[in-house]
């Protein structure tokens, strides 16, 4: 079933307004990108918390995206500058941790640039490919032992 | 607006669907009116679908649209009706009967999924209009991806004309196409469906088709005729390899009506074919052994080998079709016997004998008849042939005489004809043939008579002849030329100069002839025996095998309807065939020739010994190669391939168009714009330099769902562009093309183009050639000083001159004379014309239908003080149908528009809309999730790539999992009502659908929960196809794997789900408008027009602002006689209540009801309302500058418009310098202030006029006289006007040292001029009281920008809203503008106000933020982060949300440290369990531990 090769998982994160709706013009275009990644809509990455972050590596995440509307173009004014915030801060909080930074991106998506979602997608995919599994799938294994 | 009983009609025809027809459509709609939103297009959306980005926010297009479109297409009460045109209009305002004209689009909408399998298999590719041009589209496709409706269209143009010319009216362009496709055998069931006889047909046809070919018109027509052989060859081919097998044979039902056909060629064939396959009992009666007439024993091997024939009659006759041989009527059989055995008889017994040549000798031995020869070759006896062959005649006999003469052993073979080469009937490739066989044709030559030696024929005596006066068949009559006769020698001689039908045949049969032929009705083909029908060869006497095929058509159509005894005539297939309207035909100049195939032929000597076919088909590369040349000039081909891909069978070819007549009381015009066509102005070289491109098509470009997915190419080579240039004013301020006024966007459309444009691409150069930089909108100029700013834009103000295309490179070399005047040039990538904006195309005919008056250029005519009326009552308009205009302007004059409308309509308010009801839900609180999970297949969009049915075995045994299934459609009409009974019968309450999109498909499941009486929050949507079938079509497995997860994910959110239910709020219908100048007023009038109380609070002593400072305008001479008006009829108006001297202290509350508190003259007071207009003004700005103040002969235009209106200014002086942009455009007030270039035109004009020697200089920046204001511009120049060009970092000089000095340093001129002024005036602008707007705002909780205006909601798509809901904003509070503007938008915000309080009670929504107290440590942050205000303070010093305001984005919730708050729906442990869900299978598969934690998941969630 499970072939040698590292395949990454990765969980976005993806505003109702924009880059959900881009992702959507993603596929009525067929634009391909990697299988490997799992969309989760929020009607504005404002409402993300730090904690879903961090949640999504616990739990397995080799990556994270956060992929909101532009700057100055949030439908809900500003939700995706809170939204970056919260993310730069995690970013700190995983390098304190021992976990590439890089794990963890905020893009600014609109709803018409599908062909830049795909290729974020598909960077993305590449660059945790490279970094290798997350860290944290084994620690949290080890926790649990330790724990149990 | 009288409310006298007579009973208005509570509807609205808005005639536009772009965005200023949305805008209108939702107003309506949302304040209690019924709308018809007609648009001509496939979908709404307009030109703003087109953009990219907008300015000056960089917003992108189709972000801000969609919603918008999608809104319009769920509101009950909008009525989209695409593809529509308003063609009528009668009645009076409030009673309209509108007749609109409803184009097909030949997809049913009801029936459409929008699942895109039919464009995929469409063969069709034509340009694409809406990418204007870059790339192609598919014949039938939507008109964009997100295009509202989302259902698909059919483009069509008429009939092709090779359709038209085939006498059987063969799909030719169909199948053309198919063939492309390689869908061979489908091309060929497409030929039968009109002609039986395709193999046939590919060899002898005479092909009309191709004469009338749109190719022919380019290089060469296609070849058709081979093209039809080698598709049926194919099938040949397949046949005999055992690819293909031949349908069973069948046999007619023992009840089937009987039909007799007289004769087996083709007209016989054909009638016996469609009956047959109608299931009639077809016996056709043959006088020969075998079937095919004329196809058989008269067209020679050579040309049509007996096995193709026979292969044809094979197919036919399996149909169900009775042969019988060697029976000739009249001989074997009797007419009137066949007559009483059948229920109807088809007579098609040819032209079988040949006319007799009447000279001497033709009974000798060694003559003989063409057709007898044929015939007897054909029944496989050699007749003796020796020696020379004369044959006489010039049809088709003649020559395959010739030809076969020469196969069987003629020495040599002459034809003799007695007229020339350009009168032979014979098909000129037979006769090229014929020569190149080596046979010799004598023209205008004829027999006299036949020698005779030893019993035989020896020699043929001719004469000579000429041409003479035409003949009745119109050719010119041979004459004899005398004594010019001469001997041929020969030793056969074969007469073949025409058939004539048997007379044996025609004396037998009971029915009318005349000259020999049958006679019959031209449309039914019946002659005058009912029940017996006739065509072919014995009606129209020897014709070509597509026209027996033609009338065998035509008949079999006849007895079918006869034996149904329906009506013969009404509805034929040629009523509807029309031709491609003149005009719409495809570019030909622009299409690249390429030659026309030609097929192999058996050379010369290898063909004379033997009758093998001559002529070979085309290769399977030719064939392909020739399909690809067809032009598709008909649009869709109508091969039927989108009938067979659509599982919905929503596709109908025979739609046609529809009249519908609608009751409305009131009519809005919104019809847009249209593009200046670029190439008009030559000079630049659109259409023949392909790196020349509109702005239009530039901004497609930008587009990253365009067609180059946001990459900025040259169309020459696809390379990037780096140096770009724009040229401005293609098509505006240019009397050489009529249109001398200004388009008032391309400005800042170019300006945003080469901002989005460097972030494109690296590198980028841009250059944009201007006049004036007109940036007077809000913000605009900041914007144009940040392009400005960036090293790599440079604005050149010039004149341009021309283009040229550089040979090799393609690049671009644009000559133009720089602001000295000099000829400059520079060399560009790619160059942008910014063309302008023209009237719709379809406003000239929707005025004159509608009866409307248009302007000079042909924009609906409206006057400056009534901007939103057309000249007709009733019928009102918005947009840049009234002059060209920008989105927010333009989406303001719809609201203003709506408003009209409502005042129109106001008693019929609320009269026509539709409400819905559902049915009680069904408490679902105590209940165990009980869970229905629907796997869509979307027909092949997701089931063609993921494993449904493995989807649905992978979540079946889930927890909770009471049903899943799987269907075709999920949103179809079946499977909803399906869905419906599902919940009933298994008592689900939580429902999972796994198929597209939740941004448009939600809604609709949503709904349906709601009709099966469930919470609509109890539903959840896997988005497996937008988001994963179609992105990983090319990894199916790993596309199922992830297509388990997203369902497993949305299953065990879907158990965390509980039922919302949104709340009300009573609604205060009266409003409050603060300010009681032009736009207060007008606002509050509108209101009160629409017969809502409302409270105008005025801060100074008397209503009218700024009017009583304005006297005139450009257009108008009595503005005060419009101020009083305008007073009185507030003052008067029964509903508004005015606060004059009123200051307000205080406001509180929400949308639905706020509380403002007033202050007047000491008293204490509070009203209340639904909603609140801000309409707060600003005033002429005040300065220092140019010593103003120090001298008294420097002013301000104001102060000059008074002077001059108060007759006191005459004494003043000769010379008047105006100076601009005093205090503006600069560093305190970077805003442009809109009005004050107008305003200096206008005064220049006024001095002008008084005095025509006057000199008036005119010290500007840039000249902004947008829109029509241009022409006044044009005016003053032509008046004498001086205008000098200054910039900022040299503003003018103003002394009073010697009398009053002015000295300019202007670009234009080689050095400074000073010039000494009678008066100065300075044009200082707009600007706010900031004081009293900083405190108004803080009390209504509404943002300033930092000039102090009031920041809108949104500067594009919601410009007199503010983000607090039931606030809105209009007139100079919002930015500086003209009264007309001011009018609009002071009635826009009416209209936004009434879809407030046209309702009792407002809808709160249930997707909103709540805190939980006990968790709640009173921080307060939830206060300053919402943009909404919605959190407050409550009693209990906790934070709490005012659902009313709160918008749902959670970003309270997000902040909460306490993590007291909760967004529902969107709640923290329903992210968690998607998190956990989606990573939950990862590690199972790593670790092996098996489930954890997931039946842990599976619970509920209680209301709190």
């Amino acid at each position: 079933m499970k072939s040698d090769a590292f395949e990454p998982k990765i969980v976005a994160f993806c505003c109702h307004y924009c880059a959900y709706a881009s992702a959507d013009l993603a596929g009525s275009m067929r634009i391909q990108y990697p299988p490997n990644v799992r969309i989760i809509r929020t009607p504005c990455t404002g409402r993300l918390e730090t904690e879903y972050f961090m949640k999504a590596f616990e739990n397995g995440a080799d990556g994270v995206l956060v992929a909101g509307c532009l700057e100055g173009g949030c439908h809900f004014v500003e939700g995706n500058l809170c939204a970056k915030r919260r993310v730069d801060y995690t970013c700190e909080m995983l390098e304190e941790i021992g976990l590439e930074k890089a794990r963890l991106r905020m893009v600014n998506i609109s709803a018409a640039m599908a062909r830049p979602l795909a290729d974020t997608i598909t960077d993305m995919v590449e660059t945790v490919r490279n970094l290798g599994p997350s860290p944290l799938k084994s620690n949290g294994k080890l926790k649990q032992e330790s724990h149990s | 607006m009288s409310n006298n009983g007579d009973k208005k009609i509570g509807a609205v025809l808005v005639a536009g669907g772009g965005i200023a027809g949305v805008q209108s459509a939702l107003d309506l709609a949302n304040s209690g009116f019924k709308v018809y939103l007609v648009e001509r297009d496939a979908a709404i959306g307009g030109m703003m679908a087109h953009l990219d980005k907008t300015f000056p926010t960089g917003d992108c297009a189709t972000c801000i649209v969609s919603p918008k479109l999608v809104e319009c297409a769920r509101n009950l009460n909008v009525e989209i009706l695409t593809l529509s045109e308003l063609v009528g209009l009668e009645g009076e305002p409030g009673h309209f009967k509108a007749t609109v004209r409803r184009h097909p689009r030949f997809v049913d909408e009801d029936k459409c999924t929008g699942c895109s399998e039919c464009t995929q298999v469409c063969p069709v590719d034509i340009p694409d209009e809406f990418n204007r041009h870059l790339g192609t589209r598919k014949a039938i496709a939507k008109l964009y991806a997100q295009a509202t409706p989302n259902i698909f269209g059919i483009l069509k143009n008429g009939h092709s004309p090779c359709k038209r010319a085939c006498p059987a009216r063969v799909n030719v362009h169909g199948y053309v196409q198919l063939i492309k496709q390689k869908e061979y055998l489908k091309a060929v069931n497409l030929i039968r469906e009109r002609n039986p006889l395709s193999a046939i047909c590919g060899r002898v046809c005479t092909h009309p088709c191709e004469t009338e070919c749109t190719r022919g018109e380019v290089d060469d027509p296609i070849s058709i005729r081979l093209l039809k052989r080698f598709a049926s060859d194919k099938e040949m081919e397949m046949l005999a390899s055992g690819q293909l097998t031949l349908p069973d044979e069948k046999t007619p039902g023992l009840d089937a009506r009987k039909v007799a056909v007289i004769g087996g060629g083709p007209a016989g064939l054909t009638v016996a074919n469609d009956l047959a396959a109608a299931g009639l009992a077809v016996t056709v009666y043959e006088a020969m052994p075998a079937a095919g007439g004329m196809l058989r024993y008269g067209i020679p091997e050579y040309r049509l080998p007996k096995k193709v024939l026979d292969h044809e009659v094979e197919i036919i006759r399996r149909k169900g079709v009775k042969f019988v041989f060697n029976c000739r009527v009249g001989k074997d059989v009797t007419f009137l016997d066949l007559r009483a055995k059948h229920d109807a008889v088809f007579i098609s017994g040819g032209a079988q004998k040949s006319r007799k040549l009447g000279v001497d000798g033709e009974q000798l031995v060694g003559v003989v008849d063409g057709i007898e020869f044929l015939r007897e070759v054909a029944s496989g006896r050699k007749p003796q042939v020796r020696g020379t062959v004369v044959v006489v005649g010039g049809g088709d006999t003649a020559i395959d005489s010739a030809r076969t003469a020469l196969r069987l052993g003629a020495k040599e073979v002459i034809i003799v004809y007695r007229r020339s080469r350009a009168e032979m009937p014979a098909t000129p490739s037979e006769i090229e043939a014929a020569e190149y066989e080596g046979i010799k044709i004598r023209y205008l030559t004829a027999p006299r008579r036949l020698q005779e030696k030893d019993g035989r024929v020896n020699a043929v005596e001719c004469i000579q002849m000429k041409l003479g006066e035409p003949d009745a068949s119109g050719r010119r009559r041979p004459v004899e030329v005398p004594g010019s006769e001469f001997t041929i020698q020969a030793d056969m001689v074969i007469s073949a100069i025409g058939q004539v039908v048997d007379d044996q045949l025609l004396g037998h049969i009971v029915v009318k002839s005349e000259g020999g032929l049958f006679q019959i009705d031209a449309v039914t083909g019946q002659t005058s025996v009912e029940g017996v029908f006739a065509g072919g060869d014995n009606v129209t006497g020897p014709a070509t095998v597509i026209e027996a095929v033609a009338a065998g058509k035509r008949a079999a159509e006849s007895i079918g309807r006869y034996l149904k005894g329906q009506d013969l005539r009404g509805d034929r297939f040629e009523d509807f065939l029309r031709p491609i309207p003149e005009g719409l035909l495809p570019a030909l100049d622009k299409v690249e020739k390429k030659p026309r195939a030609h097929p192999e032929e058996i050379a010369l000597a290898n063909r004379l010994s033997n009758f093998d076919e001559v002529e070979q088909g085309l290769t399977e590369e030719q064939a392909l190669a020739e399909a690809e040349r067809c032009l598709n000039c008909a649009l869709c081909s109508e091969c039927g391939r989108c009938v067979e891909a659509c599982k919905q069978h929503a596709i109908d070819h025979a739609m046609r168009e529809q009249t519908v007549t609608l009751d409305v009381g009131s009519v809005i015009l919104t019809p847009g714009f249209a593009e200046f066509d670029a190439s008009r102005k030559g000079e630049f070289g659109y259409g023949h330099y392909s790196n020349v491109v509109t702005s239009v098509q530039f901004e497609r470009m930008l587009s990253a769902a365009g067609p180059f997915e946001g990459h900025v190419i040259r169309l020459s080579d696809g390379r990037e562009a780096r140096r770009i240039a724009w040229i401005q004013c293609v098509g505006s301020r240019d009397a050489t093309c009529g249109n001398e006024y200004c388009s008032s966007i391309c400005c800042m459309m170019a300006t945003k183009q080469a901002l989005v444009a460097s972030e494109h691409i690296e590198g980028m150069d841009a250059t944009i050639f201007y006049m004036d930089i007109r940036a007077h909108g809000k913000d605009f100029d900041q914007y144009y000083e940040r392009a400005r700013a960036q090293d790599n834009i440079h604005y050149i103000k010039s004149i341009p001159s021309r283009i040229v295309q550089l040979p090799g490179s393609k690049d671009l070399r644009m000559a133009y004379l720089d602001e000295t005047g000099r000829l400059a040039h520079k060399e560009f990538d790619l160059i942008v014309l910014s063309v302008g904006l023209e009237p719709a195309r379809s406003m000239a005919g929707l005025a004159a239908c509608l009866d409307v008056k248009l302007n000079e250029f042909g924009f609906c005519d409206t006057d400056r003080l009534q901007p939103l009326c057309s000249s007709r009552p009733g019928v009102f308009v918005g947009g840049t149908a009234q002059e060209p205009k920008d989105i927010p302007e333009t989406v303001t004059q719809a609201s203003g528009a709506a408003s009209m409308a409502m005042e129109l309509l106001a008693p019929a308010r609320n009269s026509l809309i539709t409400k819905k009801s559902y049915p009680t839900e069904h408490d679902v609180t105590d209940e165990e999730p009980r869970l229905g999970v629907f796997v869509c297949h979307c027909g092949m969009n997701i089931a063609g790539t993921i494993d449904v049915e493995q989807v649905v075995k992978a979540v079946e045994r889930e927890p909770n999992i009471v049903v899943a299934s799987h269907s075709l459609f999920a949103c179809s009409d079946t499977s909803l009502s399906n869905l419906k009974e599902v919940i009933h019968q298994h008592r689900l309450n939580r429902i999972v659908v796994a198929s597209c999109t939740p941004r448009t498909h939600e809604p609709l499941f949503r709904e349906t929960l709601r009709e099966a009486g469930l919470n609509p929050y109890l539903f959840e949507l896997a988005n497996i196809r937008d988001q994963c079938s179609w992105v990983h079509s090319a990894a199916p497995g790993l596309a199922t794997e992830k297509a388990v997860e997203l369902v497993k994910m949305s299953i065990a959110r879907a158990r965390t789900l509980w039922p919302l239910e949104g709340g009300t709020l009573a609604v205060d219908q009266a409003g409050i408008v603060i300010g009681g100048g032009l736009s207060g007023m007008t606002a509050a009038l509108a209101l009160a027009n629409q017969g809502f109380d409302v409270h105008l609070v005025e801060k100074d002593n008397r209503l009218g602002g700024n009017l009583h400072s304005i006297h005139r305008t450009l257009e108008t001479e009595n503005i005060a006689a419009f101020t009083s008006d305008l007073i009185d009829r507030v003052q008067k108006h029964p509903r508004i209540k005015t606060h004059i001297e009123a200051e307000i202290t205080g406001i509180k509350g929400h949308v639905g009801k706020f509380h403002v508190s007033l202050a007047h003259g000491g008293k204490n007071a509070e009203v209340t309302g639904g909603a609140i207009i801000v309409a707060t003004g600003a005033q002429a700005a005040k300065t220092t500058e140019f010593l103003y103040g120090k001298s008294d002969r420097v002013l301000t235009q104001v102060e000059l418009e008074t002077q001059l209106h108060e007759k006191r200014w005459l004494a003043q002086g000769q010379n008047v310098v105006m100076i601009q942009c005093v205090g503006s455009r600069n560093e305190k007030h970077p805003y442009c202030s809109r009005l004050c270039c107008s305003m200096a035109v206008k005064n220049a004009l006024a001095i002008k006029k008084l005095d025509p020697n006057a000199n008036v200089y005119v010290l500007y920046r840039d000249i902004r006289t947008y829109g029509f204001r241009e022409i006044y511009y044009r005016q003053a120049r032509e008046a004498g006007v001086v205008f000098m060009r200054y910039v900022p970092e040299a503003p003018p000089q103003v002394t009073d040292d010697n009398g009053l000095m002015v000295t300019v340093n202007s670009p234009d001129l080689p050095e400074p001029l000073a010039i000494e002024a009678d008066n100065v005036v300075l044009s200082t602008g707009v600007e706010v009281d900031f004081e009293n707007n900083k405190r108004l705002s803080d009390m209504l909780k509404v943002p300033l920008n930092a000039d102090g205006f009031y920041v809108e909601a949104h500067m594009k798509l919601r410009p007199v809203d503010f983000t607090t809901e039931g606030i809105f904003l209009c007139g100079l509070a919002h930015s500086p503008k003209f009264i007309d503007e001011n009018l609009a938008q002071a009635r826009a915000a009416a209209a936004r106000a009434a879809t407030v309080l046209s309702k009792t009670h407002l809808d709160v929504s249930a997707q909103v933020s709540y805190v939980n107290q006990q968790k709640c440590i009173s921080c307060m942050t939830c206060v300053t982060v919402c943009p909404y205000s919605a959190p407050y303070c409550n009693k209990d010093g906790k934070g709490q949300i005012e659902a009313a305001k709160c918008m749902g984005c959670g970003i309270c919730a997000a902040e909460c440290p306490a993590r007291a708050i909760q967004l529902h729906h969107f709640e923290t442990d329903q992210f968690e369990v998607m998190i956990k869900t989606l990573l939950s299978d990862d590690r199972e598969g790593n670790d092996g531990s098996g489930a954890t934690g997931r039946a842990s998941t599976a619970h509920v969630v209680g209301k709190s």
